[in-house]
């Protein structure tokens, strides 16, 4: 196991166990951590962003109920996950249900057919936005200089750690850690109009 | 202060953040409005780097999904760490005991081994004057099988020769 798991593992068992032991405020800490992965990884299915998060609510709400009965056998991380997918893999059963019932003309086979697809397409307002943020995104990184663009690369493409990444440049650890830090900084300063313009951000 | 907080998240989204200090930084995104969306940025460029998607999550997303979970019990499970760690104990202390019974066995064996040797050493030295002895060392119940045989060829002997004084006998009846 290497030490980027190591942490993240020992960080989720002491959570979950402070939750199974009464402070409840420690499964905030969890949603913290995990949310943005569960509303990507439940996107991913429901297509529709908005409803997206609903979706990755209920599925945190079903793991805290269910929270009693994780003993640990697997990471919490992969049980999240598997709840989230079962979570949005239900939700969507049930719109295909909900338009069945409301749509049974047999002429509407077709829409029916592409009914999910057509109901999970962004806004071109949105396409656009996010079009124009991974623009942005890969532009700066081009225009950032050598050392930091590699550090963020061999990071973020390469899933490479510190350690690893400091042998493949032949620096220490801290300063990997720096250039990837300014690197995510510099792209940050870029795109902070473009995400406060967000619809979801505060 | 502000920066070093920054870098942490950087740190803390490649999990290369220590436990405790992972830690104390949630805790400090969930009190600081700016340290959340500082989060929420990092978490949206990462994501979109690597996936070429973007994804907002409301900024609210954790606050209202507390106030959805304040209706939900509170639980007091029996504390598994310390079920764990007594396992671990438990699982020690077994281990240390097969030890120390494995090595008294084979210290016992040694020393029965060494008592028996040095026996028979003396019986060597003194096998012409003392004979008894060496059927005295031979009583053991190591040598039972030993015993046995020297008895039965001490039976088999035609000379009606004293017990216990086979050895050098059944030797020299070879060599004839």
């Amino acid at each position: 196991m290497s030490n980027q798991t190591k942490f993240s593992e020992q960080l989720d068992e002491d959570l979950v166990m402070r939750v199974q032991q009464g402070d409840k405020s420690a499964f905030d800490l969890l949603v913290i951590k995990y949310q943005h992965k569960i509303v990507q990884l439940v996107n991913r299915y429901i297509k529709d962003p908005s409803e997206a998060q609903d979706v990755a609510q209920e599925s945190f709400i079903k793991a805290y109920r269910a929270l009693p009965d994780f003993r640990g056998e697997a990471a919490f991380y992969t049980w999240l996950y598997r709840i989230a997918i079962n979570t949005a893999k239900n939700h969507l059963a049930s719109r295909r249900r909900r338009y069945f019932n409301y749509h049974v003309d047999i002429q509407d086979a077709e829409d029916i057919e592409y009914a999910p697809q057509l109901q999970g397409m962004e806004t071109p307002e949105r396409q656009l936005l996010n079009q124009e943020i991974v623009d942005t995104i890969h532009s700066t990184i081009e225009k950032l200089p050598e050392e930091m663009r590699t550090a963020i690369m061999l990071r973020e493409f390469e899933d490479m750690s510190y350690e690893e990444i400091a042998e493949v440049m032949d620096c220490p650890v801290g300063t990997v850690r720096s250039r990837i830090f300014r690197a995510r900084d510099a792209i940050n300063n870029k795109l902070t109009p473009l995400l406060d313009n967000g619809d979801f951000d505060a | 202060m502000h920066e070093d907080l920054n870098q942490k998240i950087s740190q803390f989204i490649d999990n290369e953040l220590e436990q405790q200090e992972a830690l104390n930084l949630l805790k400090s995104i969930r009190s600081t409005p700016t340290l959340n969306r500082q989060y929420n940025h990092h978490r949206t460029i990462s994501q979109a780097i690597k996936t070429d998607t973007v994804v907002f999550v409301k900024a609210d997303f954790a606050t209202s999904l507390s106030k959805k979970l304040q209706h939900e019990p509170v639980y007091f499970l029996p504390q598994r760490h310390t079920i764990k760690n007594n396992f671990k104990h438990i699982a020690i202390a077994a281990s240390i005991l097969t030890v120390a019974i494995i090595t008294g066995y084979n210290f016992n064996v040694f020393q029965q081994q060494s008592y028996v040797t040095s026996n028979l050493q003396m019986t060597k030295n003194t096998q012409k004057d003392q004979p008894n002895e060496v059927a005295k060392a031979l009583e053991g119940p190591i040598n039972q099988k030993i015993n046995d045989y020297l008895q039965a060829h001490n039976i088999m002997s035609p000379n009606n020769e004293s017990l216990y004084q086979p050895y050098a006998r059944v030797s020299s009846y070879n060599q004839k």
